[in-house]
């Protein structure tokens, strides 16, 4: 079963690149776009610490990691898991006709079928910023550290693919969920701090929310250790019981998927 | 492998959606801003009806009558609110995958094809999602092409062909995994007439040679004419007739229709005399002729001929059968199938 | 008289049809008021902790100034991620690449007078249901100053007006470009974090390093974010202050001919597509 899906997922992805070799003016300006986006956010972490040699108590590589590690975790997402994001509207449609007649998960069909090139784009560049904050802070030598590094990415696919699908899913019951999406993965660009300068009023609200596992608590415990054992350890919890909800939620979604959305 | 002789059981659907309403008035806008209002709308109310291996089965029915969320939830897309489906003895959705594997389904109005690519990019997806052996999707793509006529075609992007061609490779692409029940959704909208008969005579040899069970809906009625000897008809979420389509001609044709050939001068004449005494029969005048029909029923046919022989200037009578279009129209005209009105 | 109302009515029924759109789209307003709260209040955490341990940051900024900076330029973003934006984004490709811009052509109307009316009605709806309400939120919670005076209030919101008409050319030159691309998704990305960046609303542009400064003031985004904010602080006066507006009004102007010329290239385009 596992070597179907991955065979479906290889031919899917050919004809995706096929199907964006079409427009190569339009593939080239989104190389430009997703690095022009890309430096100036680094730009501006780069700004941010030409003033203040720490932020707290983390160095500009530390902070680098903790924003690659949430971002990574959402292009991830982005990438491979894809119907996450694009149900909505697929289910706002109502096109998920042929996908349902189909001896598939519809997940695995539509996350293939709609791959976004740019995502991939996005993952070269912050998995590059990522590798050279490993680099400058030789982490290479501390398996330890980079095994929780990798379950910190781990964490953040699931909180972003977990939470892309509950709002999508969600699409079935009340419509347009648009704005709460873009809500949410516009706040991406803002958590990409430690949470531990912020006010203890944030600090709790972005972990209720829960960017904190995304970025900040996996991180820092990887770095640090033991004052962050306790939500470090926890986001893969966090990640595992957001994607649960958010599967089961799919689950429901499909049975109460009407192919027009309104009426017949 | 036990195959019931069932290709499609359905028993007592039943389905209601939830329809925003908006709110009349001049500050409607805003409390449906404030405080937004539903309404319940019954699409399905008691839906059954059994299809056979090897039947190619009209769905017929007014826009909103239930058609497409029938075939939906047969074919597995939608959930009932209740009721019972069995597509070859299984549940279309508990069994969703399974099932999938044994049915094929095209929605006329919308492409399953890559719209970029070459359709034999997207026939090589479906190659690989149905686990088709290359050796076996090569004969069947073969043999697909030759008759619906795709070999110019697959190599072209999809955006560059016509509908008709589109439509021809979308035909392909629901049948390559050999399904055995088989929905078709408005197959030949907006087609020419060629392409509406090659896609006709494709569906009939499906059937034939393969015995698949097809349910069609469509609102060319020629498609209905040449391919079903079954239809179904669904009104307000009902069915409202389940027959042969000989019986339904019959039974709503009872009253026949009467042709008479006429010069101009006369038509008028004719027109005034069958009003006076028919005011429900329809008068239509085209060219020499003047068509009569909607009359009550075969004796009034004949009635009608008598009294227009008696005029002089009347030439060619013949007495024949409505249109299969007006019977259905009638049928729903009259809000429901009661006996024929004495 | 009347030939005026001819000409202004179609036009004033777009702005009201938009304002009825707007406020049915009750949730997404909410949400982002939400987004600009948490944004502001993130932002505002941040350079708190740069200005505590800059001196650099100090002697430009005092600490309630900052803020003030920060949350106003948050306040008057007109290019905030929300409705504003999706809003362009889902017209102007509805627009273009549906064809439905067609539609637009036979109108008896001025396709770019129309955008701008309705940018403007959105900015009203936008500036009522998310913008004043920040600004209330963070004025309460006592971190912000008021405007530097009564005059510099007023000037504030004459330099905010100029700011929606730079800011509609901006929006009318982006929406065209889907004529020749269609990854608008990613053009309008681009254009925020580039807006954010020399606009002043992630940094104050007095901080910038200087030769990212010297961009900055050649480019419109300033007109948008930043010199609104510099006169609610009354940091501009005089001579100063009527230059800044001057440029916001040139920028407005330019962009409007802008748009104007390659409305015609995109109308060629569109001819030749068959759009």
């Amino acid at each position: 079963m596992l070597s179907h899906l991955l065979h479906v997922y290889g031919v899917s992805i050919t004809l995706r690149l096929k199907q964006y070799a079409q427009y190569r003016v339009d593939a080239w300006l989104q190389l430009a776009t997703r690095l022009v986006r890309f430096a100036l956010q680094l730009a501006f972490l780069g700004i941010a610490f030409s003033f203040v040699e720490r932020l707290g108590d983390w160095t500009p590589w530390e902070v680098v990691l903790m924003w690659c590690t949430g971002v990574i975790g959402f292009y991830v997402h982005d990438a491979f898991f894809c119907f996450a994001t694009q149900s909505k509207v697929l289910f706002y449609n109502g096109e998920l006709d042929y996908a349902l007649v189909r001896p598939l998960p519809v997940y695995v069909q539509e996350s293939a079928r709609e791959m976004p090139f740019e995502s991939l784009l996005n993952l070269i560049f912050f998995g590059a910023a990522f590798s050279v904050a490993v680099m400058r802070l030789e982490l290479y030598a501390r398996p330890g550290v980079i095994l929780w590094l990798i379950v910190a990415l781990a964490a953040s696919t699931l909180v972003w693919t977990g939470i892309a699908t509950l709002i999508s899913c969600i699409t079935v019951w009340v419509g347009r969920t648009f704005a709460v999406w873009q809500s949410f993965s516009s706040l991406n660009d803002y958590v990409k701090y430690p949470l531990d300068i912020f006010p203890m009023p944030l600090q709790s609200l972005l972990t209720i929310v829960p960017f904190g596992f995304t970025t900040f608590y996996p991180v820092a415990f990887a770095l640090r250790g033991g004052d962050y054992a306790w939500p470090g350890a926890f986001s893969l919890g966090v990640g595992l019981l957001l994607f649960g909800l958010s599967y089961l939620t799919y689950i429901f979604a499909l049975r109460h998927y009407s192919s027009t959305g309104t009426g017949e | 492998m036990s195959i019931s002789a069932d290709a499609i059981t359905v028993q007592d659907l039943v389905k209601s959606y939830r329809v925003e309403r908006r709110r009349e008035g001049r500050f409607g806008w805003l409390r449906s801003f404030v405080a937004p209002e539903y309404q319940h709308i019954r699409a399905l109310d008691g839906i059954s009806f059994t299809i056979p291996q090897g039947e190619v089965v009209g769905l017929l029915g007014p826009n909103g009558a239930g058609k497409s969320t029938t075939v939906k939830i047969v074919a597995g897309i939608m959930y009932a609110d209740s009721g019972d489906v069995r597509v070859l003895g299984r549940d279309p959705h508990r069994q969703r995958i399974r099932n999938a594997r044994e049915i094929g389904v095209l929605f006329g109005q919308r492409s399953q094809l890559i719209f970029e690519l070459p359709a034999i990019d997207s026939l090589q997806f479906l190659r690989a999602v149905y686990r088709i052996p290359q050796q076996d999707f090569q004969q069947r793509l073969g043999e697909l092409a030759d008759v619906l006529d795709l070999v110019p075609l697959l190599n072209q992007p999809v955006r560059t062909l016509s509908q008709g061609q589109r439509t021809r490779c979308d035909v392909a692409a629901t049948f390559l995994h050999r399904p055995k029940v088989v929905f078709l959704d408005e197959p030949t909208i907006g087609l020419d007439v060629e392409a509406k008969q090659s896609i006709r005579r494709f569906i009939a040899a499906m059937r034939d040679e393969h015995g698949v069970a097809v349910i069609l809906t469509t609102h060319d009625l020629a498609d209905i004419e040449e391919l079903c000897e079954r239809v179904i008809l669904i009104d307000k979420g009902r069915v409202v007739y389940d027959g042969s389509l000989r019986r339904l001609v019959d039974r709503f044709a009872a009253s026949k229709v009467v042709q008479v050939e006429a010069p101009a001068g006369a038509q008028e004449r004719i027109e005034q005399t069958v009003q006076a005494q028919w005011p429900h029969a329809a008068v239509e005048q085209f060219g020499s002729m003047v068509r009569i029909s909607g009359l009550a029923d075969a004796g009034g046919a004949t009635e009608v001929a008598r009294v227009l022989l008696n005029l002089a200037e009347v030439g060619n009578l013949t007495i024949t059968e409505p249109r299969v279009e007006e019977v259905i129209r009638n049928v729903f005209r009259e809000g429901g199938l009661h006996e024929p009105p004495a | 008289m009347s030939r005026l109302r001819d000409t202004s009515l179609p036009y004033w029924g777009a702005v009201t049809a938009f304002l009825k759109v707007g406020l049915a789209m009750r949730f997404n307003f909410f949400m982002s008021l939400l987004v600009t709260l948490v944004a502001s209040w993130v932002l505002v955490s941040v350079w708190k902790v740069i200005h505590g341990g800059s001196g650099t940051v100090q002697s430009a900024f005092g600490e309630q100034e900052l803020v003030t900076y920060l949350v106003v330029a948050q306040v008057v973003n007109l290019a905030r991620m929300g409705w504003i934006n999706r809003n362009v984004v889902y017209n102007a490709m509805n627009y273009v690449q549906t064809g439905k811009i067609s539609l637009d052509l036979v109108r008896p109307l001025d396709l770019q007078a129309m955008r701008y009316m309705e940018w403007a009605a959105v900015f009203v709806v936008d500036a009522l249901l998310v913008a004043v309400p920040v600004w209330l939120v963070w004025f309460v919670s006592g971190n912000l100053a008021l405007p530097a005076s009564a005059v510099d209030g007023a000037l504030f919101v004459v330099s905010v007006a100029l700011a929606w008409f730079v800011m509609s050319g901006i929006h009318f030159l982006m929406a065209l470009l889907t004529v020749w691309t269609y990854d608008f998704l990613g053009l309008m990305m681009v254009r925020t974090a580039i807006q954010e960046f020399f606009g002043g609303t992630l940094i104050p542009l007095a901080l910038l390093p200087a030769p990212l400064a010297v961009l900055a003031a050649f480019l419109p985004f300033q007109a948008v974010v930043h010199t609104p904010v510099s006169i609610y602080l009354g940091r501009l006066h005089g001579q100063e202050l009527i230059f800044a507006l001057g440029v916001q009004a040139v920028w407005g102007i330019a962009l409007l001919l802008a748009g104007r010329w390659l409305w015609g290239r995109a109308a060629l385009r569109l001819e030749v597509q068959g759009g």
